[in-house]
């Protein structure tokens, strides 16, 4: 029972990195706290409804399909909803995810509908891991595959090619990258199209989990962010231990309290994080005198 | 000081204009209502520039403490708003105390996290909230034998208190209080050096915003009469945000034009059913990339420029 309890907190968990490492890409990238990260995950269950059921494609095309249109769905939001606004302009670029956001839930409910929608779990095709004394589904192990797999890509993706590079610089100073000749706006839209499909990814594996509506984003987005602050803000592998680390919290503390407080475990998680170590487990120290 | 007078002798009619139309009159209260809110949030994120995305909470503790007071304690209007505000302003320095070296985006999201967790006890707490099912059987709010029984009274009841609301806003905040507000937002560093107690300043504003919220809730209270949890959700703090963001933040005026402008305009395109909010959502997003500063800021545009052109 317990060993069940670790799968499922492992599965939630790697659902949970996925969507931090699109805001800890995004925030890093153009210092946008992007509220509407969860609503690309749900347009993204959506596209992946829509890819599976009305296109008959397997996951794996699938899942690249998804993560390629949410990414070009997060470059038209970027350059035409975020980019206009100046980076100073906190509340007004929070205020415009949020625009995003409501937006992104609407447009849901008008093309699929206000009902819940699910894909089905054979979804995930493959024979059961037949361990001594259970039986592993094949969902439980997929989802843990493929998304350490797109973890690892993306690693190397920014550590070992030359946009990855440009990316990190971007990153880490947008002035001194541009008078290294990288056209920060090109890497910078770049990044938030990696970010979404991050997010679209996340999607495609949660909709044969538990049901897909035009509702779920708000909370498995707040959920990835506590994922993202306890890795970490920024940091990419902190993020993805962040993320698995919230999901076992969540499936194991949560057997210990009613369930009705589970959702809180995360938010509480987050205020205390925040409070007592806002660069994440893992961060470095870094003082900042006020 | 002309157009105010007119705009107050204005709503002190409004009543007789509109007919006693019930609907008009509802909207209306939820205005005033929405009005002390944006007011409350405006002086935490619009002077002192702490962003909150999670005022819902504070809302909803003022109501349902002012129904506890109301029910369990038989209080008048005046006793449980009181209860209210006390309640609403404590959780508020709590949050500020915990809060207070977050600031920008980290402040945001844990505002947000903090009203997703009073959200989550007031559905669970069922011995006191009345749980999912809601707190319902609140009584009419009374002073003495007087009853605010009609939309009219109850209407005459919130524009009292929303011109107090704005009145006391004026005060402090052209007042030495009201300065050191502008100072720790432009730049806490340079506040601090000539001598603004910004830790003080900041809790003052979170204590202030959550009793202006308490007030809100409890007017919101007798007015429905009934609470439901789903009803302090997220998206009602993010609609308080808007409020704040789309009328200007940080000026007087602002979060009265925003919270007109997001209530009626609501309203008005509920007809169009499910598009409603689609269409909100592109308001709202085109207001925010042409009109970062809000309404207030483009009013002020105007004003400017015809001034040079004199």
């Amino acid at each position: 029972m317990f060993f069940y309890q670790l799968l499922a907190g492992l599965s939630v968990g790697c659902i949970y990195a996925l969507v931090a490492l699109g805001y800890s890409l995004i925030f890093a990238s153009i210092r946008l706290l992007h509220f509407a990260q969860g609503d690309l995950l749900m347009v993204g269950g959506f596209f992946a409804l829509s890819m599976v059921l009305g296109l008959k494609l397997d996951l794996y095309t699938g899942i690249i399909m998804v993560m390629v249109t949410v990414g070009v769905l997060g470059f038209f939001i970027e350059r035409f909803a975020y980019r206009p606004i100046p980076q100073r302009m906190i509340g007004a670029r929070i205020m415009a995810t949020l625009g995003i956001g409501l937006i992104l839930r609407n447009m849901t409910i008008i093309i699929w509908g206000p009902q819940p929608r699910g894909l089905p779990p054979q979804v995930f095709s493959g024979p059961p891991i037949q361990l001594p004394g259970m039986v592993i589904p094949p969902a439980y192990y997929l989802i843990l595959i493929i998304s350490v797999s797109i973890m690892i890509l993306l690693t190397l993706f920014l550590g070992k090619t030359k946009l990855g590079l440009a990316m990190r610089t971007t990153a880490h100073d947008q002035a001194l990258a541009e008078l290294m000749g990288i056209e920060t706006s090109r890497v910078m839209s770049l990044s938030f199209m990696i970010g979404a499909a991050m997010a679209g990814a996340a999607g495609m594996l949660v909709a044969p989990v538990t049901f897909i509506s035009h509702g779920i984003g708000f909370r498995l987005g707040i959920k990835g962010f506590a994922a993202a602050v306890l890795g970490g803000f920024g940091n990419i592998p902190g993020s993805m231990i962040g993320g698995i680390l919230l999901g076992l919290l969540e499936t194991i503390g949560g057997g210990f309290i009613s369930s009705g407080y589970k959702d809180c475990i995360a938010f509480v998680v987050l205020i205390l994080v925040l409070v007592f170590k806002p660069t994440g487990i893992f961060g470095k120290v870094h003082i900042e005198k006020v | 000081m002309i157009p105010i007078i007119s705009a107050v002798i204005l709503l002190l009619f409004l009543p007789y204009l509109s007919g006693g139309n019930y609907y008009f009159l509802h909207v209306s209260i939820m205005v005033g209502i929405f009005v002390i809110l944006a007011q409350g949030l405006n002086i935490l994120f619009g002077y002192v520039g702490q962003i909150s995305i999670g005022h819902a909470a504070f809302y909803a503790i003022g109501a349902y403490a002012s129904a506890l007071a109301a029910v369990h304690l038989s209080l008048p209007f005046w006793g449980s708003a009181l209860v209210a505000i006390l309640f609403a302003s404590l959780v508020g320095f709590l949050l500020g105390l915990t809060c207070l070296r977050l600031r920008g985006e980290y402040l945001a999201i844990a505002t947000v996290a903090f009203g997703e967790i009073v959200q989550v006890i007031l559905t669970q707490w069922e011995e006191v909230s009345g749980g999912p099912e809601g707190f319902l059987k609140i009584p009419k709010a009374h002073m003495g034998s007087f009853l605010f029984d009609t939309p009219v009274r109850y209407y005459y009841l919130t524009l009292v208190i929303t011109l107090f609301i704005m009145v006391l806003t004026r005060n402090l905040t052209s007042s030495k209080l009201g300065r050191s507000f502008r100072s720790v937002k432009d730049d806490p560093l340079a506040a601090n050096i000539i001598g603004v107690d910004t830790t003080k300043v900041k809790l003052i504003a979170f204590v202030l915003s959550a009793a202006y919220s308490g007030l809100a809730g409890s007017l919101y209270a007798h007015y429905a009469r009934a609470l439901l949890p789903d009803y302090f959700s997220l998206s009602l703090s993010v609609l308080l945000f808007m409020m704040v963001m789309l009328g200007g933040m940080g000026s007087l005026y602002g979060p009265i034009i925003g919270a007109i402008l997001l209530t009626v305009s609501f309203e008005l395109l509920r007809a169009l059913q499910v598009y409603q909010m689609v269409l909100y959502g592109i308001i709202v997003l085109f207001i925010t990339i042409f009109a970062p500063e809000g309404l207030v800021g483009i009013f002020k545009r105007v004003v400017r420029k015809s001034g040079h052109a004199r």
